[in-house]
């Protein structure tokens, strides 16, 4: 699917990162919302960087908001000596056995919670686009681990074929509305998941609803079985 | 091993102090530096606000008052304070019986729990946050300090009012 999107453009980033009110309506937002803390106290992982108006947005609500910055962590540990082995390939890998162990070590580790937690939202935003599709495979497990029948997942996928080179800053100004900021000018090829790959990496996880917006963005509510 | 610097007058927190005489006593002893180059490892207890720009490893425990890591500062440790003000580094669970306000040049990993938490645009933050709307915010505070100490906690009072602190300018997030 090709959108005539502003995304593909560097300067829409250039001029959108500049911009005071960079939102946009979230059809998936309200929903999601709507499920929390209605009756207990809920837990819900941010896996992008934290953000002080979601902190103040979600202080509203009776929760645990859990921080996970997980682009930025794995950035920093592929710097770290020996980090460069999580990216690499079935086909370049000497033991594809031992490097999906190490994988899954890493993701471990980033995700360093207690077995007994259970997510009732988990917010990926747009980070599945950086992601290869073997660490997605990985980080979804990692999530299954921290699932139950009531969590669900909250993911946007580029349509276009240019994406900011890092992930962007993503916050909830309120319940209908997102804000995003593009954090770099440079740009690189957008990986496109598309919904059949992501069913099948996100194992565990159904598609509950999924919406593409004017932006070139689509959004993702999965949820867990 | 502690420099007191009561010639320097400590403004940068001053703001952030409700005006009300029901908050709880503060102390009349000034300002306590833990200065640049020095490392402490252990319990840290006292009774008048804290400056760590330093290092400290073990635990801060300051419970009625203010403690700030300054940019330069480098904590491992738990704080438990009235309020917490990070602009340096922080490794370690944040207690503040008032706030925590991570500044725009803080990093800190650990979990938070506080009545109020801010964090500027620009922070680092890997943990939990633990909250509570904020209608529930006494009632649920875990001190027990807190809910024996009328506070004046209004919208205004804990909200980082000063942009001027030494370390560098901030803006509210």
């Amino acid at each position: 699917m090709e959108l005539s999107s502003p995304w593909t453009s560097d300067q829409f980033w250039r001029e959108s990162s500049a911009r005071d009110d960079g939102g946009y309506h979230s059809f998936a937002l309200p929903g999601l919302l709507q499920r929390l803390g209605e009756d207990r106290k809920s837990r819900i992982l941010d896996l992008g960087p934290a953000h002080g108006a979601t902190v103040e947005f979600f202080s509203q609500y009776s929760c645990k908001l859990y921080v996970a910055d997980l682009y930025r962590s794995l950035m920093a540990h592929l710097a770290e000596p020996g980090g460069d082995r999580l990216p690499a390939p079935p086909e370049e890998a000497e033991d594809e056995a031992q490097a999906a162990a190490e994988r899954a070590r890493v993701f471990n580790e980033l995700l360093p919670y207690d077995d007994d937690t259970r997510f009732d939202l988990i917010l990926a935003w747009d980070l599945l686009n950086y992601l290869e599709p073997e660490q997605i495979g990985v980080l979804g497990r990692r999530l299954a681990s921290f699932s139950y029948g009531g969590t669900r997942l909250f993911a946007m996928v580029a349509m276009h074929r240019e994406i900011p080179a890092r992930p962007c800053a993503f916050r909830i100004r309120d319940a209908e509305t997102l804000d995003y900021e593009a954090l770099t000018q440079r740009t690189r090829p957008a990986p496109r998941h598309t919904e059949p790959t992501l069913r099948r990496l996100l194992s565990g996880f159904d598609v509950a609803s999924t919406c593409v917006l004017r932006n070139g963005l689509q959004e993702y509510v999965f949820a867990f079985r | 091993m502690w420099k007191k610097n009561e010639a320097r007058p400590y403004t940068p927190l001053a703001p952030t102090q409700p005006t009300s005489v029901s908050q709880p006593e503060r102390s009349r002893s000034g300002l306590a530096t833990i200065g640049p180059s020095i490392t402490i490892k252990g319990e840290l207890t006292g009774q008048e606000d804290l400056e760590v720009q330093g290092k400290v490893e073990g635990s801060i425990t300051l419970k009625k008052h203010r403690v700030l890591v300054s940019e330069s500062g480098r904590v491992n440790a738990d704080i438990h304070a009235k309020s917490i003000r990070v602009g340096g580094e922080v490794k370690g669970n944040l207690l503040g019986e008032d706030e925590v306000i991570i500044l725009h040049t803080g990093r800190v990993e650990g979990d938070i729990k506080a009545s109020r938490v801010t964090l500027e645009d620009g922070s680092k933050f890997k943990g939990a946050i633990d909250m509570e709307p904020k209608g529930d915010q006494k009632e649920s505070s875990a001190s027990a300090e807190a809910s024996t100490t009328k506070k004046a906690q209004s919208p205004e009072n804990g909200r980082l009012t000063d942009t001027s602190l030494r370390h560098g300018s901030s803006s509210p997030a």
